[in-house]
This record gives structure tokens, sequence and C-alpha cells, in this order.
């Protein structure tokens, strides 16, 4: 039942370089810190998102990858509610969490800010995704140590089989301390489609391996 | 495609240590909300649902070292523990799975004060999941769900879905999570703190209260015998692409996903929904947009109950705990009281259930909201 599910796109965004399916499409000095960075980016890709700027370091990380594969999921066949996210990570919201530690530990220095804590939860940057893309469909947030491609393959297979999913987008997403890496890619079921789909895998456990 | 039986559970929080002594209080519309005067949570005295810390160390002095586990450890163990205590369930076995769900976990360790006995590094999830995992000898990792506060309404489903999928024979959904100065202060600078024990649905209601608490739900591919079972059915999430902090005001991503749920409960579902347990978190927006979704149902004469009045808002242990308070309602027929309510402040006509009654109950309707613009519907029947 799973031959019509591929990978159709995937985006890895790390040491201060964006690669999709496989290619540099932007990169910056890596002695950038992430902030630095994700400005370049945003110059590059031309966004007009001002929210963005208010977005915690996970948020924005996962917001750029989902940019540079939002032409794979956004289409007038696809419906808003046919969308999926499912993503993953080690640091949960702990980057975040420490800065808004920061914020409540001294007593004589306590300023605890509704938009640092907002952000205190990890599936927050798969809700910013959705408000940008316009994507209702399920959304769940996991974390493990390391990418769990098994649990990933059955979750998303899941989706597509029994729930009716068309996309689901699906990866690691994970920031803590400047250290950054998120590597997303949009799994497709192509069933029903016509047969000019960007194919970079058969959507298998073992594909999913090779790409994390 | 399998079924999924809940064959057994546990619930730890303000009102007792395991379901009994929880329904035992819940059905005498007992409140385990009380004003709260501990410096360490918070300068000023606040409402909230507290475990007792005496006690909760005197329980889990029986099986294991105060000093080796967090308090969301420890509640997490005894939890897990209790509802595995009448079962038959192989720990070391490939088909068992933990599933544990939860928002902050240890988040406290980020306060050098907190526990100094304790590494810092199971501050990550994962890392106090494994020490969870490994006191019971789980063979397989666990999985964990942080989804804001339907995690434990999303771990339901997913324990659901990799059964009926023939993954697993037995998955033990845990939620927990514990009251730290952490998430007091955060929804106090939110403002969305209740100067008086919550209100769910009443016209009075100005905010949430908070609680701590773990709940485990174990469920199995092979129903449990000389019983009447309890079935998985089906569940759906959505998002509601609106706003990071607020629910939608149309109530869209909540109605689609119980569409969704109750479209794939289709076959196994055994009668009309006979009641539905809210979110029900009495903020003044959370409930106007439940009540939204489930109007546009055309759920108006629908019982509902919410059991935040009770118990708070326990963040990841909420959908578990009130899910095995729903499923309790449906073996005892005894539907609970939404304790808190007295005068509907929704826009919209909902039937909100005051006092407990007997009420003879096959399926119900579970739903949970988040930040995040996340919803959850899961629902349960008899079989």
């Amino acid at each position: 039942m799973t031959e019509n599910i591929i990978i159709s796109k995937y985006c890895r965004v790390v040491n201060n370089k964006i690669i999709v399916d496989g290619e540099v499409v932007f990169s910056s000095d890596s002695s950038l810190t992430f902030a630095e960075f994700v400005k370049e980016v945003y110059k590059n890709k031309a966004m007009v998102y001002p929210k963005f700027y208010k977005m915690d370091n996970l948020s924005k990380l996962g917001i750029i990858a989902a940019e540079f594969l939002s032409d794979e999921f956004i289409s007038e066949n696809i419906k808003g509610d046919e969308i999926n996210i499912i993503l993953m990570n080690s640091a949960s919201s702990l980057d975040t969490d420490k800065n808004f530690q920061n914020t409540i530990k001294d007593k004589n220095n306590y300023f605890p800010s509704p938009s640092v804590f907002v952000y205190t939860l990890p599936n927050i940057v798969i809700g910013e995704i959705c408000i940008k893309h316009k994507i209702l469909g399920e959304t769940a947030f996991f974390v493990s140590e390391k990418f769990d491609s098994e649990f990933i393959y059955n979750m998303v297979s899941d989706l597509i089989i029994h729930q009716g999913a068309k996309v689901v987008i699906t990866g690691w997403v994970d920031f803590l301390d400047n250290e950054y890496t998120a590597t997303l890619c949009v799994v497709k079921n192509i069933e029903n489609s016509n047969n000019n789909n960007n194919e970079i895998a058969k959507f298998t456990i073992e594909s999913l391996r090779r790409l994390f | 495609m399998k079924e999924a039986y809940f064959i057994a559970d546990n619930i730890i929080s303000s009102l007792g240590f395991n379901t009994e002594e929880n329904l035992c209080a819940i059905e005498k519309q007992t409140t385990g909300i009380s004003l709260i005067e501990n410096k360490e949570l918070s300068d000023n005295p606040f409402y909230a649902s507290i475990i007792d810390a005496d006690k909760l160390n005197n329980e889990f002095s029986k099986i294991s070292d105060n000093n080796d586990f967090t308090q969301f450890e420890k509640l997490c163990i005894l939890s897990i523990t209790d509802a595995l205590r009448n079962t038959n369930i192989d720990n070391n076995a490939d088909d068992t799975l933990l599933i544990l769900s939860t928002t902050k976990g240890n988040v406290n360790l980020l306060d050098e004060n907190c526990c100094p006995q304790i590494e810092r590094e199971r501050s990550f999830l994962w890392k106090a999941a494994d020490q969870i995992n490994n006191y019971f000898k789980f063979k397989n990792k666990p999985i964990i769900v942080s989804n804001a506060c339907i995690s434990g309404v999303v771990g339901i489903i997913t324990a659901g879905r990799l059964i009926e999928n023939g993954k697993y024979k037995n998955v033990i959904v845990c939620g927990a999570d514990v009251l730290t100065k952490f998430v007091v202060s955060g929804f106090q600078s939110f403002l969305a703190l209740s100067s008086t024990p919550c209100k769910p649905f009443d016209i009075n209601r100005s905010g949430l209260t908070l609680g701590e608490g773990s709940g485990t739900i174990i469920l199995s591919s092979e129903p449990k015998s000389n019983m009447e079972n309890i079935i998985y059915c089906g569940g759906s999430i959505s998002n509601d692409a609106n706003h990071i902090s607020g629910p939608s005001r149309t109530g869209e991503g909540l109605y689609l996903a119980i569409k969704k749920a109750i479209k794939q409960s289709k076959n196994k579902i055994k009668s009309e929904i006979g009641f539905i347990s809210v979110h029900g978190t009495a903020t003044p927006f959370n409930d106007e947009m439940e009540a939204i979704a489930i109007n546009r149902m055309q759920f108006s004469e629908i019982p509902l109950v919410g059991l935040k009045g009770y118990l708070g808002h326990t963040l990841g242990a909420a959908g578990v705990i009130e899910s095995i308070a729903a499923i309790q309602s449906m073996k005892t027929g005894k539907l609970h009281a939404t304790v808190g309510y007295e005068n509907s402040g929704v826009t919209v006509p909902v039937y909100v259930n005051s006092i407990t009654i007997e009420k003879e109950i096959s399926s119900c309707l579970k739903v949970a909201s988040g930040f995040g613009g996340c919803n959850a519907a899961v629902i349960f029947s008899k079989k």
C-alpha cells in the first residue's frame, strides 16, 4: 500500500548552509551567528513576513526550512486540511526554556514575558509553519534523542493510508545554545496525481534513515 | 485492523493516588483546588491543585529511593506501576511500548537550586523518559509526545493507531506535568490565571487554574476477560493556522478534528455520542471556541463534562486523566458534574452537565486544544 508514497523534496539547514535535494542552494560564512545567518536567508528569499523577527530560534529554523519546500506543498490541488506536519527533535524547547528561566531566577530582576513563554513549547514551530502556509491538517511534535525513522515511518504512513493525508511534512528541527540542525522532507501520496512528480526516493524506513 | 482495548489505568492528583480515589471524590463533586501559599512557586498566593509532597515521597519510598528521581519522574513511575498492577504485561516484550506525554517534564532542573543530586541532562525529555523506561525495564525506547495541552490526547491517538496497525500489542500511555515556578510565572505573565477556582463555561469565568498530576492508560490488542470492554474508535488532530497563543474564534480547527474523528469511528461506535469530555480551561476564549465548534457539529443537546474545576489544568496529564474519567463514566453509568459551572457564559447554546447524574452511556467524545493552534478529538465506545 505504500508504493505510491514518495519523498518529493527535502531541505537541510546546517552550518549556515541550506541544502535542497542534496545541492547547496544558499550559504553564509560559517562564523556568522544563527541570528545573522537567518537574516541573510530572509533577505535572499525576499520573504515579507515581519512576524518572523518575533519568533524564537527554533521557530525561525523551522520556518526557513519549510520555506524552501513550500513549492512542493502549496498547490491548487492540495487543500489546507490535507497537509500534515510531524516533527521531532532532541532538545524540545530547551533553548527558549533557558531564556525564560533567566527572566524568573532573580527576585530583583524578575520579568517573565508572555511573548517568550509562549515559545517554551516545541510544537509552536509547527503552529508558526501552519499560520504561514495555512496548513490545517494533523500536526504533532515528538521528542527523541535521535531521529526515530521507524516511528516516523509508522505515523506518516498511517496518516496517508488511513487518515486521508495527501502531503506530510516531516523531519527534525533542533536548536540549543546556537547549535542547530533541521532536515525537513515532503512526503506525498501520488496515487491519484499525474506523473510529473519530483521524486527523491520511495518513502521507506531505509530512505528515511539515509536522509536523517 | 486490530481493535485497541483500554485495559487498565491510574490517576494521581491532589484528589488521590489511584483512579478509584479520584473518581470517588469527583462523583461527590469535591474539588482538589486550594489556595496555595508557597513562595517557591509564586510570591502571591494563587489557586491550584497540588499533590502533597510528603505523601508522594512516602508512596514512592515503598517502591524505590526518593533521591534517585525527580518529582516528575516519581509521578510517572508511581502511576505506571499502579496501572500495570492488574495486568500481565511483559515489560521486556518486543510488542510493549511506553508513550510519555508531557509539556515541561523536568524543566525545574533549569533552576540550579532544584534537586542538586540529579544530573542536569534530565531536563532533556528523552533523558527523563529513559529513566522511567529503564525503571520498568521496557525493552523498546519510549515515544515522547510534547504537543502543549493536547499532549495526552495525542498520546492516546498515537497508541490507538500503533495497536490498530498491529505494531504493538500493549501500549502504556503516561501523561504528567508538575507545578513549577516556570509554569506558574508563565501563565501569570499571560494574565491567564483565575483569581478564584476556575469556572468552566460559566458567565463569571476569568481564567484557568493550574494543576499537577499524572495519568496512565494502557491500550491493548487483547481485551480483558470478564468485564465490559471499552475500545478506541478513532481520533484526529488539527491545526487552527490562526494564532500561536489564542484559539480560533470560529472553532474551525476543533470542528475539523471532531468531524474527522467521527468519520473514522463510524464503523466502531456503538451508538450516538453520549457525552463530550471538554477541554474547558475556563479562559474566556477557549470555552467560547469549544462551544462554537460543538454547536457547529449540532451537538448542543449532548451533555458536556469539564473536569478542570476538580484538578486544575494538569497540562500534559490532562488529556489522559480526563479520558480515564470519561471511560469510567461509561463503565459506571455516572456522568460527572462540571464543578465551577453555574450559568452559561458562552454565546451559543450548549448543555453543560452541572451535577453528578446516572446515565447509561455507550460512547463518548474527548476533545482538547492548546497553544500552537492545536486541537484533538478522540472517540471511545463500549464494545
